[in-house]
């Protein structure tokens, strides 16, 4: 990396260059304002980055930047570009490197290996996700909060579904770019919400879309969060060498969990300095599905057929999403659906940050961060929540009891109701 | 404080080498009384890169110089280590640099008693990954980057210790002679309450450095200096974690010394005959950076946080013809102890010119091997065999040293003045404790308050109020004082990220806080023209 | 694909209240703005006018006005309206503020213990204004809070010359409850904290012990709370029994925070859009038309396209003009020409008197307009011609942009109410 390539300031250590220490950052920080014990943005990121180097042979001075939960709020708050979340993550990945990272951390980052035993396991290991005294025991052993936000674990992964239903997994021989897309399905859906990536198919293909899944593994953003980098990268490679190909024919790579849509899109280069010409060609062509829907409605090209849902939703717009830099465009396609009462939560974060919210010593400041979110959510009189990020569904689900789920299942809904109710609706008219 | 004094040797000048005098006289039981016009280190001593040589530098161009720096070299990190930062150093050659040079410089260092070690390329890169991909081959030297400041204070502390005294603030404005030419005292003007005091002595040395030839023409003697302007940018972080040097003969912009928190690039070398000429001009900025290219590509890119100058203390030895009036560099750096008695007939006065920082001890001990001799005692030097105190005597410095010790009680913003540079509330009451009469800017030199990102923006006023506490009044004019010494340093260097700095400090300085307007100063007066149309 | 009437770009005084204005007329609009900035940085007043020798600021215009380059030789007439629907939004967003363009500028102390002139103060900040009644100034610092410098401003204050001042001026430092223990200490945070009821009765109940007799104005700093700003003032004042006013400090500001969010509501509450975090990377052009802007998006740009774009980036400070080494200036988002003095004459010799460079910025028809590029109106600090701190016009001139820009881009819609 020469100061060149740095000099783009891409490299996000090195745009803490263009602080000017106003603090804004801090003003914004959630976990800032529910803890004295976190310094803010500023104080880990571009303040602290100025100390740290090779030390000599002695060790990494920093210990509150661990603190920090990744949400990103800071990064799109500073008025000088610098990435600040960005700098202390990789201050974080520093630390792992030195001091090593807890069972616990390395545990609960490699989803693929919990979705390996918990799916097949799943009526016994939903028992132990939903058992107290389970929980209390997974406390204290390993350090997951008992009532750290976790869903249970699906009878059958999403996958399988696929395979059963004889879905497209390899490049096809002939195929319509434009009309053909890869649906990277994360290992939320795979593991814990099929239904949600069977809704996503439903969506696309209903729009005429050919979907493809191939050979996919954990997007990595779980070892990214906790400092993981070198599993991270392995689980980055394996993803590009699978998806670079569909790429390169210019198939589009559609997702639903903003997170794993930000990885392929953004950290895989970002974070794990993957510069080559297979995440470059896959990160041009990933899209989260709603960015990728409402494209195709402003193309006039969205099936808007949509069935009405008379109910008030309230939508929390995912830290991952804004991180995206697209708006919120699941609120512009909840405008589509007639008598939706769809009202977007003005909330900073919902305090999960993936694997941030379960871990014993932060669950208490992700609640926090939380809390008028939730208070918000409890008010709006609204039966469902709706939100692009799977911790932050668990999260709201669990500490408001208010069923959450991801917009694309709203829309698949009022599809449904559409092809159901033309019926109805003809009755109406006569 | 005992305004006028009897003793046996005054030193006049508080940067390293007086310093080092100071604290070799009093080793060696004479009474000594050091004077400095200004605040300690606040001279070339204060205004260079902060290099502890290894003498590769001066292999072909000097190498009497070169061994004394490999010398001193390992003295230093004996006595003073915490003074020090161990980062070591390259010899680097770029495309432009000559072959000719890199093929003598290892005989040259081995000559010298310089090791320097031959550093496979693929290594350097991946030790020091923003340097120049085409540098053709890499010498691995023991350069240091070394902490002037709490080497000075070590060094007066020590002195301390042994029986002497030092004075800031005294500027010298006579010298009292006998019939017979010797110096007999030394008057002194407070710099601050303008008393005038009058030190009587037996003998007096002049450590002040480029201003030596000043001092001496008032004591009646003659020195020609010739101060080198040399002008350095501080950069926001640091490029590389050792110390860079080019391999071919000393030319402008060719070090780059990791300094704390930031990198040092320099230096510029200019003939300039007053050495209180500190200013950076935008030719040498441009001429810095163009060079430093050629180190770590794209470091014009880079965020200045300023520019300063220092003026080397460079003796124009007489016998040095014309032609070589304006490279000062080509002058040697070997230092000279002059007996003014002798050569002038001003007995009992001393000059210490040349020399370099690195090499201070060692020009204190020849300093002092004369003087004494010169009054019959005969004690030898041994301020090589002991360590310096504490701090100094710790362990090695290292970058991460402050935030580690934050962190280490939790962390967190409340007791820092100076966030940029992580300086407590409590770093600076001890700071006022040590020396009650303290600027901001003594307090900047000794703490590094206002040395970070934001130049004093947030720390100034902070800083200003601890001061009143200590010191009711003096903090206005301490706080003016601050912000112009800080302002000059950015001019030069305003563009990009630290003009937008500039503006930040601007918009609290004279929109929130409306400093123009504070008491002492003359009431809001706008520079605009309200002639009406 | 967002889509707007009008795109804002830039969330300081000009760009919020030029959106929010546009809102309230009915246009669609789309304020991106790359981060927040100005707004925090600022003492919370609104600075009209008030070059020397200007009594009021409306003098302060008319004053301003005729100078050839000064932005309101084309906005003077705008300042009446802009001013008073600013602070008519501040006020149904439960910011009130006091003054008028016709009140006396007066000075008040500032945090350092000098005197600045101001006349349009919020509430909070009103009881800083003279005359004095024969009441003297306590100025109270919170033990181990950085930002407040009552005894160091106390002792400025007794030397300034302050015509029609308090009778006395005094300092006292209160330890508020639980400070000793915090780690983290700064404005937003005792903001927060004295929105707490229970902290905020154990604190002010603290500072009423500190009083000293006597008839008192209390000057505390900036941080009476945040959205609950309001009730946390009215009873500072009721506890401690006098007159209670702000004190701005160094950034963040709490005050500024305040106007941020204040504004940002408007806007929302109107049906405009507001993202923080769109860095504009691309311009589409027709002609010399703009059509759409394109922001920093995940490996791509966000395309967002309007009729008319209007640039709120705010000159040097705002990061919405940068100088590159070589001492050219460069408008980061249009490219658009930028005035400025020669490079070697930036800069006077004295860091507190003003800069030639103050006066960089973009040089517009009298609407506003940019030479080169037909639908892209300026308004605030990019506008070059002006000293805004020296001057203290920059939000008289933002404002008044704003009002000015939205007007004629919104046509003749009546603002709604």
């Amino acid at each position: 990396m020469t100061f060149h390539d740095a000099a783009a300031r891409d490299f996000p250590p090195f745009s803490t260059d263009l602080c000017i220490k106003c603090n804004v950052c801090t003003t914004v920080c959630p976990v800032a304002r529910v803890t004295d014990e976190f310094p803010g943005p500023k104080y880990v990121g571009p303040q602290a980055q100025r100390f740290r180097g090779p030390g000599v042979g002695r060790d990494d001075p920093d210990r509150t930047v661990d603190l920090c939960s990744g949400c990103g709020i800071c990064t799109r708050a500073c008025p000088a570009g610098v990435l600040i979340a960005e700098t202390n993550n990789r201050a974080r990945a520093a630390i792992v490197e030195e001091r090593g990272s807890s069972l616990r951390n390395r545990l609960i980052s490699d989803t693929d290996l919990i979705a390996r035993f918990g799916v097949p396991l799943a009526p016994l290991t939903n028992i132990g996700l939903k058992n107290p005294l389970a929980r209390w025991m997974g406390e204290k052993l390993l350090g997951v909060h008992r009532r750290g936000p976790l869903t249970t674990f699906a009878r059958r992964t999403f996958t399988s579904w696929w395979k059963r239903r004889r879905g497209a997994t390899a490049l096809p021989v002939i195929a319509d770019p434009a009309r053909t897309v890869v649906y990277f399905h994360g290992c939320a859906v795979n593991a814990f919400e099929p239904d949600l990536g069977r809704d996503a198919v439903e969506v696309l293909e209903r729009n005429g879309f050919t979907v493809i899944v191939p050979r996919q593994e954990c997007c990595g953003l779980p070892f990214i969060s906790n400092g993981l980098y070198g599993r991270a990268r392995t689980k980055a490679r394996r993803n590009l060498s699978s998806l670079a190909k569909f790429a390169r024919a210019g198939y589009r790579i559609v997702g639903t969990s903003t997170s794993c849509t930000h990885a392929l899109k953004a950290e895989y280069r970002e974070m794990l300095d993957l510069s080559g010409a297979d995440a470059t060609a896959v990160a041009d062509v990933t899209w989260d599905i709603c960015e990728l829907l409402l494209d195709l409605h402003d193309r006039g090209e969205l099936d808007a057929d949509f069935a009405p849902i008379a109910e008030p939703l309230l939508y929390h717009p995912p830290c991952q999403l804004k991180s995206h830099g697209i708006g919120t465009p699941a609120m512009d396609l909840f405008a589509l659906i007639p008598e939706l009462r769809a009202v977007d939560s003005d909330h900073d974060c919902c305090g999960a940050a993936g694997t941030y919210g379960l871990k014993v010593e932060r669950w208490q400041i992700a609640q926090d961060v939380g809390a008028p979110l939730f208070d918000k959510v409890r008010a709006s009189g609204a039966e469902r929540a709706a939100c692009d990020s799977e911790t932050c569904r668990w999260q709201i689900e669990q500490s408001t009891g208010v069923p959450t789920v991801h917009p694309i299942t709203i829309l698949a809904e009022s599809y449904r109701r559409a092809d159901a109710g033309v019926g109805e609706s003809w009755r109406r008219i006569v | 404080m005992n305004a006028s004094a009897e003793v046996d040797v005054v030193v006049i000048g508080g940067g390293a080498t007086g310093a080092g005098v100071l604290r070799d006289l009093a080793m060696r039981g004479l009474r000594a009384l050091l004077v400095e016009r200004g605040d300690f280190t606040s001279g070339t001593s204060g205004r260079y890169h902060g290099l502890l040589h290894s003498g590769a530098r001066y292999v072909e161009s000097d190498p009497i110089s070169a061994r004394h720096c490999i010398e001193e070299n390992a003295v230093l990190r004996r006595i003073a280590p915490a003074t020090i930062e161990p980062t070591g150093g390259y010899f680097v050659a770029t495309p432009d640099d000559p072959d000719d040079y890199l093929e003598r410089f290892p005989a040259a260092c081995a000559e010298a008693g310089i090791e320097a070690e031959p550093v496979p390329l693929d290594d350097l890169l991946r030790a020091e990954p923003l340097l120049n991909r085409e540098i053709r081959a890499a010498y691995r030297v023991p350069d240091a980057s070394l902490e002037p400041w709490e080497l000075v204070d070590a060094n007066l502390a020590s002195a301390r210790e042994h029986g002497a005294e030092a004075r800031r603030y005294q500027a010298v404005i006579r010298f009292d002679r006998s019939a017979d030419g010797a110096v007999t005292a030394v008057r002194v003007r407070d710099e601050r309450s303008g008393d005038e005091n009058t030190i009587a002595c037996r003998a007096v040395v002049s450590a002040a450095g480029a201003w030596a030839g000043k001092v001496a023409e008032l004591a009646g003697a003659t020195l020609a200096m010739s101060p080198g302007k040399g002008s350095m940018l501080i950069l926001n972080r640091r490029m590389t974690t050792a110390v860079i040097n080019r391999l071919a003969p000393p030319g402008d912009g060719d070090i780059l010394v990791p300094v704390h928190t930031v990198c040092i690039l320099g230096t510029t070398d200019v003939t300039v005959p007053d050495p209180d000429d500190a200013h950076v001009t935008r030719d040498e900025v441009d001429a810095l950076l163009l060079e430093g290219e050629r180190l770590v590509p794209g470091i014009s890119g880079a965020r200045v946080l300023r520019a300063y100058a220092g003026s080397r203390p460079l003796y124009d030895a007489s016998d040095l013809g014309g032609a070589h009036a304006d490279e000062s560099r080509e002058i040697s750096r070997a230092h000279h102890v002059i007996d003014h008695g002798r050569r002038d007939g001003v007995g009992g006065f001393w000059s210490i010119v040349g020399g370099k920082l690195t090499t201070y001890r060692l020009m204190a001990r020849d300093t002092v091997d004369a003087v004494a001799a010169s009054l019959d005692v005969e004690t030898p030097c041994r301020t090589a065999d002991e360590p310096l105190p504490s701090p100094a005597s710790g362990t090695p410095y290292w970058l991460g040293d402050r935030l580690a010790a934050l962190e280490a009680e939790g962390g967190g913003n409340a007791e820092l003045i100076c966030e940029c540079e992580l300086v407590t509330q409590r770093r600076l009451d001890h700071a006022l404790d040590e020396r009650g009469d303290s600027s901001l800017d003594d307090l900047r030199r000794t703490t590094r308050l206002g040395m970070g990102p934001c130049q004093g923006a947030f720390c100034m006023p902070r800083a200003a109020a601890v001061l009143d506490a200590r010191r009711p009044g003096a903090a206005n004019a301490s706080l003016r004082g601050f912000m112009a010494e800080r302002f000059n340093g950015t001019r030069s260097i305003a563009w990009g990220d630290q003009l937008a700095e500039l503006w930040l400090t601007a918009g609290i300085f004279r929109g929130i806080l409306a400093v123009g307007n504070l008491a002492d100063a003359p009431p809001e007066a706008s520079e605009v023209q309200h002639a009406a149309s | 694909m967002p889509r707007a009437d009008v795109v804002v770009i830039g969330a300081g005084l000009a760009g919020l209240s030029c959106a929010a204005e546009l809102a309230e007329r009915g246009a669609r609009v789309f304020l991106a703005a790359k981060g927040m900035a100005t707004t925090h940085w600022t003492h919370g007043g609104l600075d009209v006018a008030s070059p020397a020798a200007a009594p009021t600021s409306r003098d302060g215009i008319r004053l301003l006005a005729a100078m050839k380059s000064h932005p309101y030789r084309i906005l003077a007439a705008d300042a009446d309206a802009s001013v008073a629907a600013h602070l008519a939004r501040m006020a149904s967003e439960g910011l009130e503020h006091i003054g008028s363009l016709d009140a006396p500028l007066t000075g008040i102390p500032t945090a350092i213990g000098s005197l600045r002139r101001a006349a349009i103060l919020p509430l909070a900040q009103a009881a800083a204004l003279g005359p004095w009644d024969g009441e003297g100034l306590l100025l109270v610092g919170f033990g181990r809070y950085r930002d407040a410098w009552a005894p160091y401003a106390a002792r400025n204050l007794r030397h300034a010359q302050w015509p029609g001042g308090p009778s006395v001026v005094a300092a006292v430092e209160v330890d508020l409850p639980g400070l000793e223990r915090l780690r983290n200490i700064a404005p937003h945070v005792l903001a927060r904290m004295f929105q707490d009821p229970a902290w905020r009765t154990r604190a002010l109940s603290a500072i009423a012990d500190a009083l000293p007799a006597g008839a008192w104005r209390i000057g505390l700093p900036a941080v009476l709370g945040l959205d609950a700003h309001a009730e946390v003032h009215a009873d500072a004042e009721c506890t401690l029994g006098h007159r209670v006013f702000e004190m701005a400090s160094l950034p963040p500001s709490v005050p500024g925070l305040r106007l941020f969010e204040a504004l940002r509501r408007r806007i929302l509450a109107s049906g405009g859009r507001i993202q923080v975090g769109f860095d504009v990377v691309e311009v589409e052009r027709s002609g010399r038309r703009v059509i759409a802007i394109h922001t920093e998006a995940a490996s791509r740009t966000l395309r967002i396209g309007g009729d008319a774009f209007v640039l709120a980036t705010g000159g040097i400070g705002g990061a919405g003009i940068r100088a590159r080494h070589d001492g050219t200036l460069v408008e980061r988002v249009f490219g658009l020409p930028v005035a400025a003095p020669p490079r070697d004459r930036w800069f006077s010799d004295d860091p507190l008197r003003p800069h030639p460079l103050e006066t960089a910025g973009i040089e517009v028809t009298d609407d506003l307009a940019s030479p080169n590029l037909e639908n892209v109106r300026v308004i605030g600090s990019s506008l070059s011609g002006m000293h805004y701190l020296d001057e203290r016009c920059g939000d008289g001139v933002a404002l008044a942009s704003a009002h000015r820009a939205a007007r004629s881009l919104a046509g003749t819609k009546a603002v709604a109410a």
